[in-house]
């Protein structure tokens, strides 16, 4: 049930003070684009790095963010702020979407010319280069669940549970997912 | 599971008010060393501007289509919109299996031999001959 404070004419003018919940309460309510791009701001960029950590690919990451902002702006109501927070309720949206690319598009994640030419390949020389291929390959070799968890948890510094409740699982079941990668990630980079 | 093992252990030492450290993978990388192998991956850059621009304009975007889609509006449309918004797919495909695999399974089940169905003839009781130097037999017809 919505509550009354959530109602898009109780926002302040200035709506960088509101919480999350309150900007989709907003956008849910009364389609409030105002609102829509502030939630835009606060979370295009974590969105973005989380999709690209998983998908590998700079332009799929761009079109899975994309949609799950679209999918914002359309089912804002399906979220409810009873059951948790804002971030991990979009984190959930992100997921199911970068699940769908990868079932559609039949294939690994990729290595990007653009993400190339990000590396400090001149300073630091081939060697780094080969040594965050071998970091980005092995995450890349991970199962998908696993994948998720060490982003979420590693990379994006969730906590347990909101990277349980981001995944849908459970805490219990998300620690053995983080012990199987952990144990996956070390055979695989022991040499590395 | 590892964590189960480890996870007494653990336990004994929060209650005892002692720093946790996890012990490393027997053979393999500590959690420290694992960190700064996972540290070399180096975050992704920033959303640039344009992009950010793309995404607040979703709004405008989805009015806008929803403005054309109104004006060329075609009888399917709503159908396939409809469609891709269920996500209908996976559970009429899944029916869709289940039928055919019922339907496999109702050929081979009737293909199989039929079992003979047991019949008591009474004729040759009937017509035989029967020793009637006597008279009729008794308890018999």
């Amino acid at each position: 049930m919505r509550q009354a404070w959530m109602r898009r004419d109780e926002l302040p003018a200035d709506g960088r003070t509101c919480r999350d919940e309150e900007l989709v309460a907003a956008v849910a309510d009364a389609r409030d684009a105002a609102a829509f791009r502030l939630i835009v701001d606060r979370h295009a960029a974590s969105a973005l790095r989380l999709a690209e950590r998983i998908l590998q690919n700079r332009a799929d990451a761009e079109d899975a963010v994309q949609e799950a902002f679209q999918r914002l702006w359309r089912d804002a109501r399906r979220f409810r702020p009873e059951r948790g927070r804002f971030r991990s309720w979009f984190i959930r949206v992100l997921i199911n979407v970068c699940r769908d690319r990868q079932r559609r598009l039949h294939r690994r994640p990729a290595t990007s010319l653009a993400d190339m030419a990000v590396l400090p390949v001149e300073t630091e020389g081939v060697e780094r280069l080969d040594r965050v291929q071998a970091v980005r390959q092995a995450l890349a070799a991970l199962p998908e669940r696993q994948r998720w968890a060490v982003v979420l948890t590693y990379y994006e510094g969730l906590s347990n549970c909101e990277a349980a409740a981001a995944m849908g699982v459970s805490v219990k079941a998300l620690e053995a997912l983080l012990v199987r990668a952990r144990r996956h990630l070390a055979r695989m980079l022991a040499n590395g | 599971m590892r964590w189960m093992r480890i996870r007494p252990w653990r336990a004994a030492r929060i209650r005892s008010g002692e720093p946790v450290r996890i012990p490393p993978a027997r053979g393999g990388t500590g959690p420290d060393e694992l960190a700064a192998i996972l540290d070399r991956w180096p975050e992704p850059r920033p959303p640039d501007a344009a992009f950010l621009a793309r995404l607040k304009r979703i709004p405008e975007a989805d009015a806008a289509g929803r403005r054309s889609v109104g004006k060329n509006a075609r009888p399917s449309d709503g159908l396939i919109r409809w469609w891709h918004d269920a996500g209908l797919r996976p559970l009429i495909l899944g029916q869709a299996a289940l039928l055919l695999v019922a339907l496999i399974a109702g050929l081979v089940i009737g293909s199989l031999e039929r079992r003979p169905v047991i019949t008591l003839d009474l004729t040759p009781l009937i017509t035989a001959e029967l020793p009637l130097a006597d008279g009729w037999p008794q308890g018999c017809i």
